[in-house]
Order: C-alpha cells, then sequence, then structure tokens
C-alpha cells in the first residue's frame, strides 16, 4: 500500500501559519497514474490520455523513459507539479479524470484570479517512524489584492514530446486564499509495511 | 483546515493511496483449483519503490542508486540506464527467475528496508527448484468502481517433492542490476505438491 495524504497550509504576509488542514487522506489517483506505472514496469511506450483529452505517450521503452514522470516544475510554471484549481463546474472526482476542472494560472505581476507558482520542493523518502514518507510540496503566492477560493489541486506530469498527464486529482474543502497569504500543498506517499 | 481558532471535519474513508493486492492460487497437474486464497491487502512496497517513483517525480539529472538484492548501492535511475534495453523491467521471460514476479520460502518479518526475499526460489526442476513461467504486465483498466494494474506469474514444481511457498515479492531489472520493490511474507505457508501449479497474482489498485 501507498498510503498518500494531502495538506493544506496557509500562511499570513508575515509567515504565520494561519490555518492547516493536517494529513487528509487522498483518494484520488486517476488512471493514468497506473498507466504510467505500467509503462515503467512493462518497460514499453505506453499511451495515456492527456490533459488535452488526447492520447499520448506517457511512458517509453528506452532512450526517454527518464522524461516521464516529471513534475518537478521551476518557478512560474503552471503546466505541470502540483497545481490548484477552483472547480467551478463542478466536477466529481473520478478514476477518468484527465485534467483539473478549472486550474488556476500563473501570474507573477498578480493578475486577477491567478496565484504566483513557486518551484516544486521535496523531501526524499526516508523513515518516519514506522513508516517510509516521501513529500512534494508547491507553495502558491495570492497577489492579485483579493481572494482566491481553492475547490481542487492535482498533480500532472511532464513527458519528452511535451506531453502533460494528470495522475491524481483531488476536490478539496473550500480554501480561501486572501491577498498576500500563501497557500502550500503537500502530498506525502507512505509505505507501511 | 484548522484554523488555529476552528478545527473543521475532514472526509475518511476506508482506503486511499495505492493498494497493492496479493492473490495465489494452487492448481492440479490438470488445471484445477486446488486452493485460492482470493485478493488479501499486501503491504509490503519496500523502501526502493518510493525511492524511485522520487527520482521519476524529481527527474534528476545525475544518476541515482538504490540498495540492489545483492545489498549493493546500484543504479535505478538515469545513467547508464537511459539507454538500456532494460529499465526496471517486471516482464519476465519463461525460466528468467533473477527478476519479475518471485517466490520463497523465507519467512522472516517483511520490513520497510527489505531488499531482498530471504530465500528465493530458483528455476529448475531440481530439489527445491520451479520452473518460472512469464512475469506478465497486463493492461490498466477500470474494473468497476477501480482501476487495477495486474501482474501475473506461473510456478510449476516438477522438482519431485512438495515446496513449502511462504514469501513472494517483486524484482526490477535495470541493465545489470536488480532491484526488490514488494516483498510480502503470505499470511499462510502455501505448499505446491510435485507437478502442481502455484499463480501468484499482483494487483496494483487505485480508485476515488
Amino acid at each position: 500500500m501507498i498510503e498518500t495524504y494531502y495538506r493544506l497550509q496557509i500562511h499570513d504576509r508575515e509567515g504565520v501559519l494561519v490555518r492547516d488542514s493536517g494529513e487528509v487522506p487522498s483518494h484520488s489517483y486517476v488512471i493514468q497514474f497506473l498507466e504510467m506505472v505500467e509503462g515503467w514496469v512493462n518497460d514499453e511506450n505506453k499511451i495515456a490520455t492527456d490533459v488535452d483529452n488526447a492520447e499520448t505517450r506517457i511512458a517509453w521503452d528506452t532512450g526517454f523513459d527518464d522524461f516521464s514522470g516529471d513534475i518537478n516544475a521551476v518557478a512560474g510554471d503552471d503546466n505541470h507539479g502540483i497545481v490548484v484549481g477552483t472547480n467551478t463546474g463542478p466536477t466529481a472526482e473520478d478514476n477518468l479524470n484527465y485534467k483539473l476542472d478549472t486550474k488556476i494560472l500563473h501570474s507573477a505581476v498578480g493578475a486577477a484570479g491567478k496565484l504566483n507558482y513557486q518551484a516544486m520542493t521535496w523531501v526524499a523518502p526516508r523513515t518516519v517512524g514506522l513508516n517510509i514518507d516521501l513529500d512534494i510540496s508547491r507553495t502558491f503566492l495570492n497577489e492579485t489584492g483579493g481572494t482566491i477560493t481553492i475547490k481542487e489541486i492535482g498533480i500532472i506530469t511532464w513527458g519528452y514530446e511535451d506531453y502533460y498527464h494528470l495522475i491524481l486529482r483531488d476536490v478539496v474543502e473550500d480554501e480561501a486564499v486572501d491577498d498576500a497569504e500563501t497557500l502550500t500543498v503537500v502530498y506525502t506517499l507512505r509505505t507501511i509495511v | 483546515m484548522i484554523n488555529m481558532k476552528e478545527k473543521k471535519p475532514q472526509k475518511e474513508r476506508e482506503s486511499h493511496g495505492v493498494q497493492l493486492l496479493l492473490r495465489a492460487v494452487v492448481r492440479d497437474s490438470e488445471g484445477r483449483v486446488i486452493s485460492d486464497t482470493g485478493r488479501k491487502p499486501s503491504r509490503s512496497f519496500v523502501i526502493q519503490f518510493l525511492e524511485y517513483v522520487y527520482w521519476k517525480f524529481s527527474s534528476p539529472a545525475a544518476v541515482q542508486d538504490a540498495t540492489d538484492i545483492l545489498n549493493a548501492e546500484e543504479e535505478i535511475y538515469g545513467g547508464d540506464l537511459r539507454s538500456a534495453t532494460e529499465y526496471f523491467r517486471v516482464k519476465a521471460a519463461v525460466n528468467e527467475d533473477a527478476y519479475g514476479v518471485v517466490i520463497g520460502t523465507g519467512d522472516t518479518a517483511a520490513d520497510n528496508e527489505d531488499y531482498k526475499l530471504e530465500t528465493k526460489i530458483a528455476e529448475g526442476t531440481g530439489a527445491g527448484q520451479m520452473t518460472h513461467g512469464q512475469s506478465v504486465v497486463e493492461d490498466t483498466g477500470e474494473v468497476g468502481a477501480n482501476v487495477d494494474l495486474d501482474i501475473v506469474r506461473i510456478f510449476t514444481n516438477f522438482s519431485g517433492a512438495t515446496i513449502t511457498v511462504k514469501e513472494a515479492g517483486i524484482y526490477v531489472y535495470s541493465n545489470t542490476h536488480h532491484h526488490c520493490i514488494v516483498r510480502d511474507v503470505l499470511p499462510a505457508a502455501i505448499d505446491v505438491v510435485d507437478k502442481c501449479s502455484l499463480t501468484i497474482y499482483y494487483t496494483f489498485r487505485t480508485a476515488v
């Protein structure tokens, strides 16, 4: 079992933690995740539905496989890594989700309805009590002058040939991020024997 | 969210994440089922799996090592593997006992940092050996409310005597190295009588 949790933390402009969801079970790996794992262990090309609803390669047989499953997005990159959205549809969680309902885009200048995406950060797998934990996180700054309410989060991979695939999507309780606040999303993947 | 003033209730469901299920079926020489454990939860992804996922996700430029089945730190990501024919491969041919689904006779308790089966059963028809069928990776698909990825292998006992299987796992093959990513001690030992087969089904399962 790979237990998976997400955690949402809000810090104010002074960096003070003002809200913390604690670890919430994530239930929402979507089919593209196991299709990617299938490609890895089968050591073959694997096609999956990308964020544009097109069937594109998510894993490679040789040569380019290191470039599948990459979520190590840099600051300003809203195409992959951890992403957040407003789920205005709304769209319920489903095994076949292939994109966030309404992804929030990046802006470094406080454009309305956008967040400033920071770089992905990591804590490598290590022993935590009886578990092995891998933490994946990203921080989003609200510089819009208004409040943005987060209702969905997820993880998008990048692969060679610039294909993007959603592998995980969670609909979360409404999380209002006020102006000058930051939202940090932490996913924890945990093995327990 | 804990509002430092107010704590909201959080949703909780029975299972979450990536489930791993293990099923073991024994058949006689005519293919009749003698015993079937059904799919039981396996808890035994070991650290090498999560390390590989970490390096795939974080995509470092440098080669990355993990503890292999010989207890040596060897490449599991990047470097020479980028052009290797075999890379994190579980799919294995008939008679190949070095990787794919593997079984053994050890019953030392599973541990997060296991790097091999305790006593892996080797390929062959000699004493204590079993014939390894293909290790097959099935297509991922929706099965009811779940998404399943099945990995299946058949082991046949032509040793002339009963073999008692107590552990199972998955080894991956990357260029010249082998890494263990799953090890389970079976809930109950399974006797595989001469001429009988044991089929191991590992199911990776997700569900929203």
